[in-house]
């Protein structure tokens, strides 16, 4: 994939990736689980409740998430109910990482982050050629 | 000032660091031997606590003999290409490399003991790294100066040394604004003349003018005020001490401030390296018609202003910061805007208010010392109200410019580092009515944030990122 192809469109989390991240968010909830659950069942069935309503949400979150390369800066547009929206300029980019673990192999995506001396950016479980694309574009501002 | 003569570049040989950068650690280290001391000290258990003296000796001298081993295993050393190595070598090896054109700012700091001492705190701010990252070391005088030169070299400054009313103005801004604000109203309730000279009420017994406060004011408030006043002669004399011999400076690539009486300082800040300047009107500088401007490189961000300006003088403003640009003397828009601005001040305030009229039937001897927090929060809602109809964010002529309010201070900034990075966000009612929240992340993790503004005007800035060509 081309600057230019990436340039023409969003990238965005695919359902696979969804569903790694969703797994992710879900992992801690259920280590914690059965400690819960030896507390009372209520309790186990009202953690297990929220826990997937906070799944849920970091879904829905994942579906808001769109990331944008410009000419000259990267956005990053996610959430819905409270949306925030993060421009970083190409040239200030100082780093870009890119992470794979055997469930981002088996969905195709990956995990960038990206560093500017002020922040950081974290594009989750992105398509993986389209990561390296853009990983690639940011790269050649670090030259 | 001495213009420093251009040094040839030679490396300098391996040197060890100051003692006195062992106080560092054993300032660390003054709790473990302090706090079992003063259990035994209030138990009066003389026995246990010559115990614990002989411990505290001992504990002591394990510490001085670390401290010893650090100062004996480290170093420094510029090479010949003017990089600063930093060394350890004990049990393992460590070098960290810092070149000065990687440096953002660097200051040189001497207060009372290090000058008896022969020490300089010289403390290095690379380029876009946060607080946590800045390099502080303490060297010989000689040496940090010459670090310093090597480093950050000035060469063929102007200089400009602040006149007597712009070192007076100085003084007075430096100081604490609150403590200020408590002086003024004991000076317009005095029943008597009493010396016009600030500097002589701050510096005046604490008892005389708690005698003083206590004529018109219940003893409660008297103190209240009292303290408040001792705190402005502090901060006052503070101010003072480092405005004396007070110098700034302005090279091709630099820009940099000297000064201080009993603790000196030095401020070096690369030019291409500033994020933002900043004018900051506070209600003295609004009585003064002066306006201090504070200037931000990386995360070093200098206590005292880099200069003051009066009104009609911005001659000096624009040969040291040529590009600047000051937001527009505009309200901004304030349709829907969010009251946000005035929450965290307008719920005391409210409290203390509701307060005093109660306490007028109810306990009507504790009015006037419940009117103290009440004026107080009455100003910082002022300042609440200065934000709502003046905070905002524009464009102008190739710069980023804002203003935003923090207390009863407004700032006016202007951006100046292309590397800036945004942050908006939206609440579902902001959302709703189409402005934002944003965030402007500058190097070194310093954050400015402006408060509910339209989101065209956030839109605009977004836009202006992206069009902006360096």
């Amino acid at each position: 994939m081309t600057e230019r192809e990436l340039r023409r469109t969003a990238v965005i989390i695919p359902p696979k990736g969804r569903a790694v991240l969703c797994v992710w968010a879900a992992v801690p909830g259920l280590l914690a689980a059965p400690f819960v659950f030896w507390q009372g069942i209520l309790p186990g069935l009202v953690f297990a409740a929220l826990w997937a309503v906070l799944v849920f949400l970091a879904r829905c979150r994942a579906c808001s998430f769109a990331a944008v390369l410009g000419a000259r800066t990267l956005t990053v547009y996610s959430g819905i109910v409270l949306p925030v929206r993060q421009v970083f300029p190409r040239r200030a980019v100082t780093g870009v990482q890119q992470l794979r673990t055997p469930l981002l192999r088996l969905a195709g995506a990956s995990v960038l982050i990206i560093s500017a001396p002020g922040s950081r950016m974290f594009l989750p479980a992105v398509p993986a050629a389209q990561a390296g694309a853009l990983a690639h574009a940011l790269a050649e501002e670090l030259l | 000032m001495t213009t420093p003569n251009p040094r040839p570049s030679f490396p300098t040989e391996e040197k060890h660091f100051h003692p006195f950068a062992a106080l560092r650690f054993l300032r660390k280290t003054l709790a473990v031997y302090l706090i079992p001391l003063v259990n035994v000290l209030f138990e009066r258990n003389w026995p246990a606590f010559w115990t614990a003296l002989r411990q505290d000796a001992i504990l002591f001298a394990l510490l001085c003999g670390v401290s010893w081993v650090i100062l004996r295993f480290s170093s420094w050393q510029l090479d010949e290409a003017g990089v600063l190595h930093l060394r350890w070598k004990l049990l393992f090896k460590l070098d960290t490399t810092i070149r000065g054109e990687a440096l953002a700012a660097l200051t040189l700091e001497r207060p009372a003991l290090f000058r008896l001492g022969g020490a300089t705190k010289i403390t290095l701010y690379p380029t876009g790294q946060p607080r946590k990252h800045v390099i502080p070391l303490c060297l010989r005088r000689a040496d940090a100066r010459e670090l310093a030169d090597r480093l950050l070299p000035i060469e063929t400054p102007t200089l400009h040394t602040p006149a007597g009313s712009e070192r007076a103005a100085l003084v007075l801004l430096g100081a604490n604004g609150i403590s200020t604000l408590a002086l003024v109203a004991l000076a317009i309730r005095q029943t008597r003349q009493l010396p016009l000279d600030a500097e002589t009420l701050a510096f005046a017994h604490l008892g005389h003018l708690a005698a003083f406060a206590a004529r018109w004011l219940p003893a409660g408030a008297a103190w209240l005020l009292t303290l408040a006043t001792a705190l402005f002669g502090a901060s006052l004399a503070r101010s003072f001490a480092q405005a004396v011999h007070y110098e700034v400076w302005h090279t091709a690539t630099q820009i940099g401030s000297r000064g201080g009486w009993i603790d000196r300082f030095e401020c070096r800040v690369r030019s291409a390296q500033i994020s933002y300047a900043d004018v900051r009107v506070s209600p003295a500088a609004r009585v003064l018609k002066r306006w201090p401007v504070f200037v931000t490189a990386g995360c070093c961000t200098p206590e005292l202003p880099l200069f003051v300006y009066r009104s009609g003088g911005e001659a000096l403003f624009r040969e040291l910061l040529p590009e600047f640009q000051m937001p527009p003397d505009v309200r901004a828009d304030t349709t829907q805007r969010s009251f946000i601005f005035f929450a965290p001040v307008g719920i005391p305030f409210a409290l203390c208010a509701l307060l005093s009229l109660v306490s007028v039937t109810v306990l009507p001897a504790m009015t006037v010392t419940l009117l103290i927090p009440t004026v107080f929060f009455f100003v910082l809602l002022c300042g609440a109200v200065m934000g709502y109809t003046r905070e905002g964010i524009w464009l102008r002529e190739g710069k980023v410019t804002l203003r935003r309010q923090e207390g009863v201070y407004l700032h006016c900034i202007c951006v100046f580092h292309p590397d800036l990075c945004l942050m908006g966000f939206q609440s579902p009612w902001a959302a709703n009515v189409r402005r934002t929240n944003l965030t402007l992340i500058f190097p070194g993790q310093v954050r400015l944030k402006v408060r509910s503004i339209p989101l065209a005007e956030a839109n605009a800035v977004v836009r202006f990122l992206e069009q902006e060509s360096h």
